[in-house]
């Protein structure tokens, strides 16, 4: 899985991937809704807090040291949604 | 470790009282900036390293897309310019409130030459994101540390390196790069082309400049086997010197207050792919923590139920392609002192540190890790005139304070010349700094040169090149 943006898409997988796409040290499975749905709960802002300035295993800013804040809202965004599956 | 032993044991002891909830320090760990707006009324974001160690609030945070622009925005940016890697670094290279460069559009493979066994990389790639491109073009790094989040500019300006007593740090593979200077200027570098520039800017700390591209000498593409088993750690020592003769790379991990040691080797094969599996060393320092917490007031019990769970473990073995062998996770976050001593002092000092750690810092778990280096020249490498370097390094839990066990471990290794790793905690100044380093003199002089106005320089490298 990789955000369709070209330039999201870049920074998940310099980012992101190494440890979100294997949990690796606990982090929540991209795409994973079970993963995701208790760190949802506590809101957007919050999360983005956490990414910012690093929270238990997750570094802060995810190790993108130039990120936005969009972009960091992007990529959790990205993270948390579930892949859609056809019902077709 | 085998952790379902392991967790039942500590299940075991769980029913007794916590060691009087000592936090370890916590309470004196540094706080991030807090937040503000910018000019723009948008907050501005700290900066902070990899463990949340170092920080700042940098009032800008850039991302050049050519060099060109890099070297634009080198000539007419006001106050302190610092370039930024992954912030993998545990010393302040980075902090400044003012500008701060991200070399993000400086990456990937460039190009590359098979019959040279060469290729042109862009300095702001991830090492974690140049195995597979590499390999593609049949080529594979010489060699690659444990860890493969950081850039590879922010790998070559701390002399980051793996193991191996044959197998030099990372810069030593950079046959050429090209730097722009703090005054604009566009320079390529090469052992044939500013020669001194070249040596100097190998292991550069990012004070001279922002490398953008680095061509690397590789080797053809490899498959390796690497094994990890666990051994007395009395006999482990006996077997260093035999070990790292006969493998390719070689590295031993001392478990504090534990009576066993883990080896590890990674050597060329043609064996079949047997890939690494999940990552278990991140769970095995959280229970390593956990018995900490619980044992730390019993330390018998502790060593006791740790050399019962490292007795079980059984070797490890795994075939792969070199850079799905090298790189481990490292998920729990830790802070780090590593020095780079001559070898022969390496493993009679490693006792040394094992029993001021155990001694003193009963509440240190996580593993040292003792790793060889092939010696270069230069100029600010550690392993600089070294035939090899032995290296050990320290690290505590993020959360807890680093700087007691540092200050007691970090006097071991002054009478014996340790040079620290750049990228890691350590208290030298400029004038130890110039005994150890034979050009240190010539590399502050040439980063006047090409920095007349110290734009390059933030407060900690004022300080650590006596620019203050």
């Amino acid at each position: 899985m990789a955000p369709a943006d070209p330039d999201l898409a870049e920074l998940y997988q310099s980012s992101c991937r190494a440890c979100h796409a294997t949990a690796a040290g606990g982090a929540p499975r991209t795409g994973s809704a079970m993963a995701w749905r208790s760190r949802l709960a506590k809101g957007m802002s919050t999360l983005v807090d956490h990414t910012i300035t690093g929270f238990q295993g997750m570094p802060p800013m995810g190790l993108c040291s130039d990120c936005s804040e969009a972009e960091l809202r992007a990529l959790i965004e990205f993270m948390a949604t579930p892949p859609v599956e056809d019902d077709a | 470790m085998r952790r379902r032993d392991f967790l039942a044991g500590s299940a075991a002891v769980a029913t007794l009282p916590l060691a009087g909830c000592d936090d370890y320090g916590a309470a004196n760990m540094p706080r991030p900036p807090e937040p503000k707006a910018g000019p723009d009324g948008q907050r501005l974001l700290p900066w902070q390293n990899w463990s949340g160690y170092q920080s700042s609030l940098p009032s800008q945070r850039i991302a050049p897309e050519t060099e060109t622009a890099l070297a634009e925005l080198l000539t007419s940016t006001a106050g302190t310019v610092r370039p930024v890697g992954s912030g993998h670094s545990f010393t302040p290279l980075v902090p400044t409130d003012d500008t701060i460069v991200s070399l993000r559009h400086f990456s990937g493979l460039l190009e590359h030459d098979t019959a040279a066994m060469t290729a042109v990389v862009g300095a702001g790639t991830k090492l974690g994101s140049l195995g597979a491109p590499l390999h593609d073009a049949g080529q594979a790094l010489i060699n690659m540390p444990d860890v493969d989040a950081q850039t590879l500019a922010g790998s070559m300006a701390t002399a980051t390196h793996g193991t191996g007593a044959g197998l030099g740090a990372l810069h030593t593979a950079a046959t050429g790069f090209r730097l722009v200077t703090p005054t604009g200027e566009i320079i390529d570098c090469s052992a044939g082309e500013n020669p001194d520039v070249f040596q100097a800017a190998q292991v550069s700390l990012g004070a001279l400049g922002v490398i953008t591209r680095v061509t690397l000498q590789n080797v053809p593409t490899v498959r390796m086997k690497r094994r990890v088993w666990v051994e007395d750690f009395a006999a482990l020592v006996e077997r260093f010197d035999t070990l790292a003769a006969e493998h390719h790379s070689f590295e031993m991990y001392c478990v504090p207050h534990c009576d066993y040691g883990i080896g590890i080797t990674i050597d060329p094969t043609d064996d079949a792919i047997q890939p690494r599996g999940p990552e278990q060393d991140n769970d095995a320092v959280m229970d390593l923590k956990k018995l900490r917490d619980l044992l730390s007031w019993f330390p018998a019990a502790r060593r006791w139920l740790l050399n019962m769970a490292m007795q079980d473990y059984e070797p490890e073995e795994a075939v792969d392609v070199w850079y799905r062998i090298f790189p481990s996770s490292r998920a729990v976050r830790f802070n780090e002192m590593e020095y780079h001593l001559p070898r022969e002092a390496l493993l009679p000092t490693l006792l040394e540190v094992r029993k001021t750690l155990e001694q003193k810092h009963p509440g240190v778990f996580f593993p040292m890790e003792i790793r060889l280096v092939k010696g270069d020249d230069a100029w600010l490498s550690p392993f600089q005139g070294h035939a090899t370097s032995g290296s050990i390094a320290v690290h505590r839990y993020f959360e807890e304070d680093p700087l007691p066990l540092f200050r007691d471990v970090e006097p071991l290794y002054q009478p014996l010349g340790g040079r620290p790793h750049w990228g890691k905690m350590h208290t030298l100044g400029p004038a130890t700094l110039a005994e150890r380093y034979p050009r240190f003199g010539d590399f502050v002089a040439l980063q006047a040169r090409l920095d007349p106005d110290g734009r390059m320089l933030n407060d900690y490298l004022k300080g650590l090149l006596d620019h203050a």
